[in-house]
């Protein structure tokens, strides 16, 4: 379901959380903090952002325009500073919360919650529980459990779902994108996700790679290291398509603007090889949903016959533990292993869990 | 878009219902008779200590029984154990307006400097009423020099001052502060007591409500009445009538008793494609499936009580779902049910972790709808005796086999869920109480012993790197077979030349080294070889897949030339007699009970999958 009309307009899923929010809003019922939670490319800060932007215009359009395009000075996004929200920041905003907003009808304050580190976090608690002044505060998060448990339990939590993938389907197709159903479920519920299969060649390039290393398993060394190349070869070119769109959009890039695009690169990487293992272990799931009976339920619609090929040929094997085992090793990513090792680690373990399963 | 004015009145209404319905008497404080008896009699008895710690999770009543104690103390009808709640002093510490009562949130000013601010302050005498009570709220978060300050002021606190710290997390705060306070532990309020509560909140608060979704309520405040109201809170704002069961599902996403029996039952039948449908029908009405994995937990839990407890089972659950619940506990066994709960357990732990709750719950569902088959006694005898063929053919050599050990393996061989758990890989074989046997060294030499206990530590120790955060190298070092450790020089070998590479780099070397020197005392020397390759290895079974390389053959060969290799490096390195004890050190077959813990190792995994 899409919002029609209203301040969320054009946002996908969720529509009980928005309808909640809106009806807050509208009686004037409204908290002095909330906890947006739920996993990425499902429109937290998006919603955050016009939510906060309707709370500091209090009604006046322009002012709320204003907001919407990040221009208010009463409606703040706290960025991290690094990795963490620092205590600094949170005295900060302590401070400006007790005070008067400076011209709309509340301060507002987005905050990652969980980047909040501990001593951080405590600080909020009291602003959080008694709030002084006018003050809202969004909190965003992947998951409740990544916040303070006295954070969680001060806010009015709103969780924000995986978008159901037929929602999302019937979104792209409305678009005109092509394989609405397939792109959809490549997306897993994550909105921004699907939308990049749809709309990047080089997330497509990805996909393949991953499916002729998904199915290395059981050639010879040499053979599967080609495919974590591949893979990783596939994850740059990820990369840099991003960098080259942030300098685009620019005119005259200077050097500040040049680093931010390498790190936005950079990031676009990580996080290409971090997919890639994602679909190795939905490329695993799917065989193991094959075997299971359940062919309804396959995600790669489009790869169903060499699918189907393994899951005969490899019957016995436990290929949903060989999914879990690639899941388990994509957590070594966050620690700065290289993309290539990581990889093949996943596929050696993979071809163990296997190939284990015929011993003779 | 919608109009909206700036309702103070009204947002004061809403935001505050825990806050306002903060207990203003003892008698109001819920679920802590012991503290409260305690606290009476101590200002009846004119007996009031001048520290006290309150602990205990978060919305459990300490902030609000340290300021009833405040007004109790400085009440104009004083001091008593029932403040009247209207003179100056108790409004004033009603609305946090009092100069007698000091509420100081260490969180946010947890440095020296604020406490010296305080102990500057404290020798003042109370402004309006007798005592000065100074709240600290969140203690555990002071610095070390602030806890040291406020310590001195514990210790000769002025005649005028009581001091209520207040903490979730005691542990962190300093036994030489505990010890000087008196300590107070709030404990988490039962459902009922959560339960009644909220009705006496909502019958006063005009909030229609069925007593089935107060109860619902309560038992997802889990023992928070902070986390109770204010879920009480969000649905009188949400419902457009009387608060249901049915809203208050839809408010946490929850699915409902139907479909976790529905679920459960799949699950124990193996219906692996309906527990898969469920998943898939559930996301498509867009329910949170994280929190359907904790509810899926909570319901197996309620099973596991209702076959054990049932009483404090049946204080937790309304009465319509008794029967359905009651009957499912009758039907499944309680080894089941753990086993459910562990891995749903685990699965979401990696849902927290990874965020994809949709994948996680499919494979693990998948996983204990394909995996468990109950090993019958049969099955088990011929594993066996195909294992005892082989030690007699001398494909497994081993030395002198011990009678001491195989009863234990052999019961818990038995049960199912020990199956289970090897065949899911998450347990080491016994690993931790061999060490300390080996340790009372029955003339074994250390260097045996050692390698002995690195072998049987070694999927420990792989673990504790995991929980380092290494699992990376643990997955690397996984692969390693212990062969030696002589002198401090630990050799491993790996069934692939890659993971010798990978072992080689010292940011998988280096973390190991450090992890084995808090096991050894030493920081052992690695060295590294690639397999063992020996002919032996080439007449076992032949891969099943035609494009295997042959080099490439897996390790369910392997597993067993590392025997063969073990004779071999036995020559080499334990030239004399080895004891019967000290034999299995070099990777020969020591005791009975290594042959099980290999037999488990490789048959048990296997019998997994043909069972399936």
């Amino acid at each position: 379901m899409k919002a029609e009309a209203g301040i969320f307009e054009g946002i996908i899923g969720n529509a009980e959380a928005l309808r909640r929010l809106e009806r807050s809003l509208a009686v004037g019922e409204v908290s002095h903090a909330y906890l947006f939670y739920g996993p990425p490319g499902v429109g937290k800060r998006t919603v955050a952002r016009r939510f906060g932007a309707a709370l500091v215009s209090g009604g006046d359009e322009r002012a709320e325009d204003r907001a919407r395009r990040g221009l208010h000075p009463d409606l703040q996004e706290v960025e991290p500073e690094g990795v963490f929200t620092t205590i600094g920041q949170v005295r900060e905003i302590v401070r400006q919360a007790a005070s008067r907003p400076f011209e709309g009808a509340r301060r507002v304050f987005i905050l990652q919650a969980d980047t909040l580190n501990v001593q951080a976090a405590n600080a909020l608690l009291k602003t959080l529980e008694e709030p002084e002044g006018r003050a809202v505060f969004l909190l965003l998060a992947a998951s409740r459990e990544g916040v303070l448990p006295t954070i969680v339990s001060r806010a009015q939590t709103v969780r924000f779902n995986p978008v159901p993938v037929a929602e999302v389907a019937k979104f792209l197709r409305e678009q005109g994108d092509e394989n609405p159903e397939l792109v959809a479920a490549l997306g897993r519920g994550n909105v921004g996700l699907s939308l990049r299969y749809a709309r990047e060649t080089e997330m497509w390039e990805l996909r393949k790679a991953v499916f002729t290393a998904a199915f290395s398993f059981a050639k010879d060394f040499g053979e599967r290291r080609r495919a974590v190349e591949k893979i990783v070869d596939r994850a740059e070119a990820v990369g840099e398509a991003r960098e080259t769109a942030f300098l685009e959009d620019i005119d005259e890039p200077d050097r500040r603007a040049k680093e931010s695009a390498k790190r936005l690169g950079k990031a676009a990487r990580d996080g290409a090889v971090r997919e890639a293992l994602g679909l190795i272990s939905l490329v695993y799931r799917d065989v193991a949903v094959v075997n299971a009976g359940a062919e309804k339920l396959v995600a790669n619609l489009d790869r169903l016959e060499e699918i189907q090929d393994y899951a005969e040929r490899f019957a016995g094997a436990n290929w949903a533990e060989a999914a879990l085992e690639v899941g388990e090793i994509q957590d070594t990513l966050a620690y700065n292993a290289s993309p290539e090792a990581v990889l093949e680690v996943a596929l050696s373990r993979v071809r163990q869990k296997i190939l284990g399963a015929y011993p003779d | 878009m919608c109009e909206f004015i700036y309702p103070d009145a009204h947002h004061m209404r809403h935001a505050t219902l825990y806050r306002r319905w903060r207990p203003r008497r003892f008698s109001e404080i819920s679920g802590q008779e012991p503290v409260v008896r305690t606290l009476r009699r101590a200002i009846e008895t004119d007996r009031v200590s001048h520290a006290y710690l309150f602990s205990g999770p978060r919305g459990t009543g300490k902030t609000s029984t340290a300021k009833v104690l405040a007004m109790g103390l400085n009440c104009v009808q004083g001091p008593t154990p029932e403040p009247d709640g209207t003179c100056d002093s108790c409004r004033a510490i009603i609305n946090n307006s009092s100069l007698d009562v000091v509420e100081m949130d260490a969180a946010s000013n947890r440095g020296i400097d604020e406490i010296r601010d305080l102990r500057d302050r404290v020798n003042l005498s109370p402004v309006q009423g007798r005592v000065k009570v100074y709240i600290i709220d969140e203690v555990h978060m002071l610095t070390a020099e602030a806890f040291n300050a406020l310590l001195k002021m514990l210790e000769e606190p002025p005649e005028h001052v009581v001091f209520v710290l207040a903490t979730t997390e005691r542990h962190k705060v300093l036994p030489t502060i505990v010890s000087r306070c008196q300590t107070f532990d709030f404990r988490r309020p039962g459902v009922p007591v959560v339960a009644q509560k909220l009705k006496e909140i909502s019958d006063a608060e005009g909030i229609e409500a069925e007593p089935e979704a107060l109860t619902l309520i309560a038992r997802e405040g889990k023992g928070s009445f902070r986390d109770a109201e204010g879920l009480l809170d969000q649905l009188s704002s949400f419902a457009e009538g009387p608060i249901t069961t049915a809203l208050v599902r839809e408010l946490l996403g929850s699915v409902g008793t139907e479909v976790l029996l529905e679920t459960t039952n799949a699950l124990f039948e193996r219906r692996a494609t309906d527990a898969l449908r469920i998943v898939d029908r559930l996301s498509n009405e867009g329910k949170d499936l994280g929190q359907f994995a904790g509810e899926l937990i909570a319901h197996l839990r309620t099973l596991v009580l209702l076959q054990n407890a049932p009483e404090v089972a049946l204080s937790e659950i309304g009465s319509e779902e008794r029967g359905p619940l009651e009957e499912q506990a009758k039907n499944i066994p309680t080894a089941e049910v753990v086993r459910l709960i562990e891995a749903l357990g685990e699965a979401r732990g990696r849902i927290r972790r990874r965020g994809d709750p949709k994948l996680e719950l499919e494979l693990v569902f998948l996983k204990l709808a394909r995996n468990y088959t109950e090993p019958s006694v049969e099955n088990l005898l011929s594993r066996l005796e195909k294992l005892e063929r082989a030690v007699e053919s001398g494909e497994i050599r081993a030395a002198a086999p011990s009678q001491e050990t195989p009863e234990a393996e052999a019961t818990d061989e038995e049960t199912p869920e020990a199956g289970e758990e090897v065949a899911a890989g998450s347990r080491e074989p016994e690993a931790d109480d061999e060490p300390e046997d080996d340790a009372s060294g029955e003339g074994e030499r250390d260097g045996a012993a050692d390698t002995r206990m690195l072998a049987a530590r070694w999927e420990h120790i792989m673990q504790e790197l995991k929980g380092r955060r290494k699992a990376l190298t643990a997955a690397v070092y996984h692969e390693a077979r212990v062969e030696g450790f002589v002198d401090g020089v630990l050799e491993l070998s790996f069934p692939e030349a890659f993971y010798v590479d990978q072992a080689r780099k010292p940011e998988h070397s280096e973390p190991l080294r450090e992890l084995l020197e808090e096991h050894l005392g030493t920081k052992p020397r690695l060295e590294f070889r690639f397999g063992k390759g020996t002919e032996e290895q080439e007449r076992k079974s032949p891969a099943p897949v035609e494009d295997i390389a042959p080099e490439e053959r897996k390790p369910e060969g392997a597993e067993f030339s590392r025997f063969e290799t073990k004779e071999e490096s036995e020559g080499e390195q334990e030239p004399e007699e080895p004891s019967p004890e000290s034999a299995g050190s070099n990777g020969i077959i020591g005791s009975q009970r290594e042959v099980f813990e290999i037999f488990r190792e490789k048959f048990g995994t296997q019998e997994q999958h043909r069972g399936s």
